[in-house]
Parts: structure tokens; C-alpha cells; sequence
């Protein structure tokens, strides 16, 4: 196993597909960041020398990864709310934002579509009408708070 | 019960008869059903005529019963003094297990391994083809290279690996040609290997494959390279090869040292571009590549900015091709390239350079390959005559491979095409 920026890597996996493992790379961006390296396509984890990790980890240490990114994407999700654009009021109110029906479906956002947006379906929590009232309530006096630092 | 009741010489001659005429049994099929008369015959004191013997018959002799047996065909033997002569096309020798074994650590026999496990010993059938290369092979003692390059093309399963096979066995029966086989064209472009960039030659290295290539060069043709010394050695070599004396050390060096096996090779070829001379005789060098196909495609290898990267740029692959297009020659030798199928690739480029195809001016063509290949001489691999597919039949038949009768010969023929690989299935499937 190899940790790298928090994330471990199992030894067996060839790089490009374990790199996929990070929040944030992506199948296209495993093979851009191996092809950049010069690993061909059955370098496994356990091959790497330390030469190679060091280069892969200064790689990865210039992208944006992991809860970086999440916070980013938090930050974008909080801004649309602040200025009270469409996209910030679907956000608001769980509903699909890119124009998506509603009339049937719409699962997906209706479970994930948050001020503060969450990852995953499998995340069981209070009903939706519950937690995004107590969201609501309590989203401007934590916006208020962060600004006064 | 039957037999007791058989036990009066009247009763049981008359059984006897009546069960010859409802049975109707042939001479082979009786033995083979290997009825017994034990007791009665016994008490009687009835010696058994020759009609009545009890044997157990073999399934061959019940399967070719009423089909004359097929002349026993004589498999020769490949040996120093093996007859290459175009008298013996049509003609089955079979390879000694050194010579395969030779074969094998080259590597010129991993997909003909499964047909040749048929066979006691695998044996091959010398053809046209066959004769023509080894004239070739005959001829290239006075000449450089540089006129004697060929492209071996034809079907798919035509035999141009097998070909190959043949003229690297016709190297190992000569003492002075030295053979280098490239069988693994795949993995030099399927990205399974590590590849660096190389700042001094701007070209691509794959250290890993060039030490496989090395090893089985040393190990074939061991005795040959101890004999070959060093000359004329460049400025630009490494420090470690400047007091290397001869190629059987230098190899040596590229297997241990993966590191080192570029810059080994690179000074290996630049030396056998000179004249060697052993026992006062000139080396001969026939440099052989086996799917030369893969060679006309991009490669699945990337370079940093996510391009593929064309199999030109890498340094085993551009010193190989420029042996074959002429800009590099050995000074006696021949180079050798044959086609392939496996794995099936697209070769547009190759095609239009082997003119299998009429020009296209719209068509998105590698100049880089048809410039390689634009002078490079092509032989057919025809399929089998007639005559040739039943010298190959009787072969199998004497081997026990193919279980019908010889006068199938021309059935499998025409099912196959005339198709070697295809023959070859069609004899010896069992539905």
C-alpha cells in the first residue's frame, strides 16, 4: 500500500487506473498525468521507484484534490446562493439545476442537491424537508460568522 | 447356457455357420469384435481356423479397413547436411530437438508451439518459398544488404512466420551467419514495458526489451560473437564499452546491465555494419522480423503531452527499419521481414507500400513508412499445390494426427483453400 496525499493505493493496481482512486482524477486524467510521467500501461503501484513517486506526488501536489476541491465546489454552491441566482435557488430548494424534469424523477437531486451538496446516495439522514430547513435557518448566520472571521 | 448347448460337434458346426451368415462379418470385424468359441472348441479338439483367432485389433486398422495403406513417407531429418535444393520441395524434415530448442529461445516459435504438440517431433514441409530463401541466403555471401531486403507477405495462416522459421534454421546449419530474430514485435508497441526519452539521440529508449532482445542473440549465437572483436569503436560511447574486446562480452554487459542495454545496442549494430571475419571468412548477418505489421501503426505508448507516439521514434524500432529501408546495411547479411495477422491490425500505409492497394491521394497514409518501404523486395507465401498438401497429409496420417484415409487429401484441400493453417485444422479436427 502506498499513501499519497491521504489516499492509499493498493500495490497490485496498474497506475493509471489506482490514480482514479483520488477525488478529482478521472480515467482521461489518470492517462494524461501517466503519459506525462512516461509510465506505460502495466506500471503497477509496487513498481514505482522512489524517483518516479517523488515526480507523481509533485504532480499531484499542483492539482486541486480530494477535500480542496470539495471545499471549491461548496465555495461555487454557496456563491450561486449568496447573489440568489436560478442555480443557487434550485440548489436551495433540492431541485435539479441544468434543467432537468421534475415532474417525474428528479431523484438524484432531490438527494443531493444541498446548500452544502453532498457525495453520495448512500448517506442516510433526517427527512429532505427537515434538513433543508435547518439548513435554511442556519446558513446566514454561518455565512455571517465566517465573514467576520 | 449358449455354450452348453453347443457342446455336440453337428449342433455347434451348424450355430457356427448360421452365425456367420447373420452376423456378416468381415475378416477385420470379427477380430476386432474378438468372439471367442473357448470350451467347446477345447473339449471337441477343434484347432480354431485362422477366421475364429481372437484379437484384439487396434481402432486404426478398423478405421482405414479396405483403404490401401499409404506409402510410408520418409521424414528426413534436419541436419548439417539437410538437401535445401528446390529437388526437395515437397519434402517433410523434421527439426532435431536442438535446433528447436535454439527456435525456442528466440522465441521465432510461440503461436506454431500448439500444432507442433501434435507431433512426436515437429517437422516441417519445405516449399517454394523455402528454396527461394535459402538462395537468397546462398547468394548474399558477396553482396551488403542494402540489395537484399524482403518483405515475406501473404493470407493470413500462409506460412510466413514458417518461412522465417526455415531460414533461421538454414542459419543455425551454417557456422558463419550470425541471426538476429525479432519475434515480439508486439511487445515493442503495446505499452507494457517502460520507455524513457533519451536527450542525446532524441528518441525513445525501452531498456527492458532491448536486454530481452540482447540475451537470446548471446545464447544462440554464442560461439560466433566470442570470435567477433571490436573496432572502430565511436567517440560518443560510453566509458564502460571503450575497452570491451569482443561482441560476446559486449552482449554480455547489455543483458546484466538494463541500464546499459541502449547504448549496448546501439554500438552492437554500429559494429556489425563492419566486416568480421572468422575462420577467414566473412560473418554473415540475417537479420529477421517477424509482424512487421505492428511496425507500420502508431504505437499505445504516449508521450507527455498525451500524443502516440509513432514507432519510428523509438530507437529499436528505427534502427530495424532503417536496416530495412537501406540506410543502414551490414556489409554481408540479408534482411528478412515478414507480415502478420496477429494481431490484427489496420496497415494502410503498409498495404499501399507493399502495393497491395492502388494509390489513394485522399487517403491519411504514413509518409515515414512508405519512404522505409518504398524499394523493398516482396515475396508471395502461396498456399499449398495439391501435391504439396498430400505429402502433408501422409505426414500426418504416419503420425497419427489426421484419423481419415489419404485419398481425403483432396477434400481437405479444397475445404481449406489450399490454406497451410487452415489445412491444418480441416486434417486434423475430429467432427
Amino acid at each position: 500500500m502506498v499513501f499519497l496525499l491521504g489516499v492509499s493505493l493498493p500495490d497490485h493496481k496498474p497506475v493509471k487506473y489506482a490514480l482514479t482512486s483520488f477525488y478529482g482524477i478521472g480515467r482521461i486524467t489518470a492517462e494524461a498525468i501517466c503519459a506525462r510521467l512516461s509510465f506505460h500501461d502495466t506500471l503497477k503501484i509496487q513498481d514505482l521507484t522512489e524517483t518516479q513517486l517523488t515526480r507523481l506526488s509533485q504532480i499531484l501536489n499542483g492539482m486541486t484534490l480530494e477535500s480542496d476541491l470539495k471545499r471549491d465546489v461548496q465555495k461555487n454552491i454557496a456563491r450561486y446562493v449568496q447573489i440568489r441566482s436560478y442555480k443557487g435557488l434550485r440548489h436551495s430548494a433540492g431541485l435539479p439545476v441544468h434543467g432537468q424534469r421534475t415532474r417525474t424523477n428528479a431523484k438524484t437531486a432531490k438527494k443531493l442537491n444541498r446548500i452544502t451538496r453532498r457525495y453520495s446516495t448512500f448517506i442516510t439522514c433526517a427527512p429532505r424537508s427537515a434538513a433543508m430547513l435547518l439548513e435554511r435557518i442556519t446558513f446566514p448566520f454561518l455565512s455571517i460568522l465566517k465573514k467576520t472571521g | 447356457m449358449f455354450l452348453s448347448c453347443i457342446e455336440s460337434s453337428i449342433f455347434r458346426t451348424t450355430i457356427q455357420s448360421t452365425l456367420k451368415q447373420c452376423l456378416c462379418v468381415s475378416h477385420a470385424k470379427r477380430k476386432f469384435m474378438s468372439v471367442r468359441m473357448i470350451a467347446s472348441d477345447a473339449k471337441a479338439g477343434v484347432t480354431p481356423s485362422s477366421q475364429r483367432e481372437s484379437e484384439p485389433i487396434a481402432a486404426s486398422n478398423l478405421l482405414h479397413h479396405n483403404t490401401p495403406k499409404p506409402t510410408p513417407l520418409k521424414i528426413g531429418a534436419y541436419d548439417a547436411k539437410h538437401d535445401w535444393s528446390s529437388t526437395k520441395n515437397g519434402c517433410v524434415f523434421s527439426i532435431p530437438k536442438s535446433a528447436y530448442e535454439k527456435l525456442d529461445t528466440m522465441g521465432s516459435i510461440t503461436t506454431q508451439k500448439k500444432p507442433f504438440s501434435f507431433f512426436d517431433k515437429p517437422a516441417l514441409l519445405q516449399r517454394n518459398i523455402t528454396s527461394t530463401i535459402v538462395d537468397i541466403l546462398q547468394r548474399r555471401t558477396e553482396f551488403n544488404s542494402r540489395d537484399a531486403r524482403y518483405i515475406i507477405d501473404g493470407e493470413p495462416g500462409s506460412g510466413r512466420s514458417v518461412a522465417l522459421i526455415q531460414a533461421q534454421l538454414y542459419a543455425f546449419q551454417q557456422p558463419n551467419i550470425l541471426l538476429l530474430a525479432v519475434n515480439n514485435c508486439d511487445f515493442w508497441t503495446n505499452s507494457t514495458s517502460a520507455y524513457e526519452f533519451e536527450e542525446n539521440s532524441q528518441q525513445w529508449i525501452q531498456p527492458n526489451l532491448t536486454a530481452s532482445f540482447l540475451k537470446p542473440i548471446l545464447e544462440v549465437n554464442g560461439n560466433l560473437l566470442k570470435k567477433m572483436a571490436l573496432s572502430n569503436i565511436p567517440s560518443d560511447t560510453p566509458s564502460a564499452l571503450q575497452n570491451v574486446s569482443h561482441l560476446h562480452d559486449l552482449l554480455s554487459i547489455g543483458v546484466k546491465n538494463t541500464t546499459a542495454a541502449p547504448a549496448v545496442l546501439k554500438l552492437f549494430f554500429q559494429q556489425l555494419q563492419q566486416l568480421h571475419l572468422v575462420d577467414n571468412a566473412p560473418v554473415q548477418i540475417l537479420l529477421t522480423v517477424d509482424n512487421l505489421s505492428i511496425f507500420t501503426v502508431p504505437t499505445r505508448y504516449k508521450d507527455p503531452e498525451n500524443k502516440p507516439i509513432h514507432p519510428f521514434n523509438f530507437q529499436f524500432i528505427n534502427m530495424i527499419m532503417e536496416f530495412l529501408s537501406g540506410k543502414r546495411y551490414f556489409e554481408h547479411g540479408t534482411v528478412l521481414a515478414a507480415t502478420s495477422s496477429r494481431p490484427q491490425v489496420s496497415t494502410p500505409s503498409l498495404n499501399q507500400a507493399l502495393g497491395k492497394k492502388a494509390p489513394n491521394p485522399y487517403a491519411n497514409l504514413d509518409d515515414r513508412v512508405l519512404q522505409t518501404l518504398k524499394e523493398v523486395n516482396v515475396l508471395q507465401s502461396e498456399p499449398y499445390s495439391l501435391e504439396e498438401a498430400r505429402a502433408l497429409m501422409t505426414y500426418f496420417v504416419e503420425a497419427n494426427v489426421c484419423l481419415e484415409s489419404l485419398d481425403k487429401h483432396q477434400q481437405n484441400y479444397v475445404l481449406s483453400g489450399g490454406n497451410p493453417r487452415q489445412f491444418f485444422h480441416v486434417c486434423t479436427s475430429l467432427t
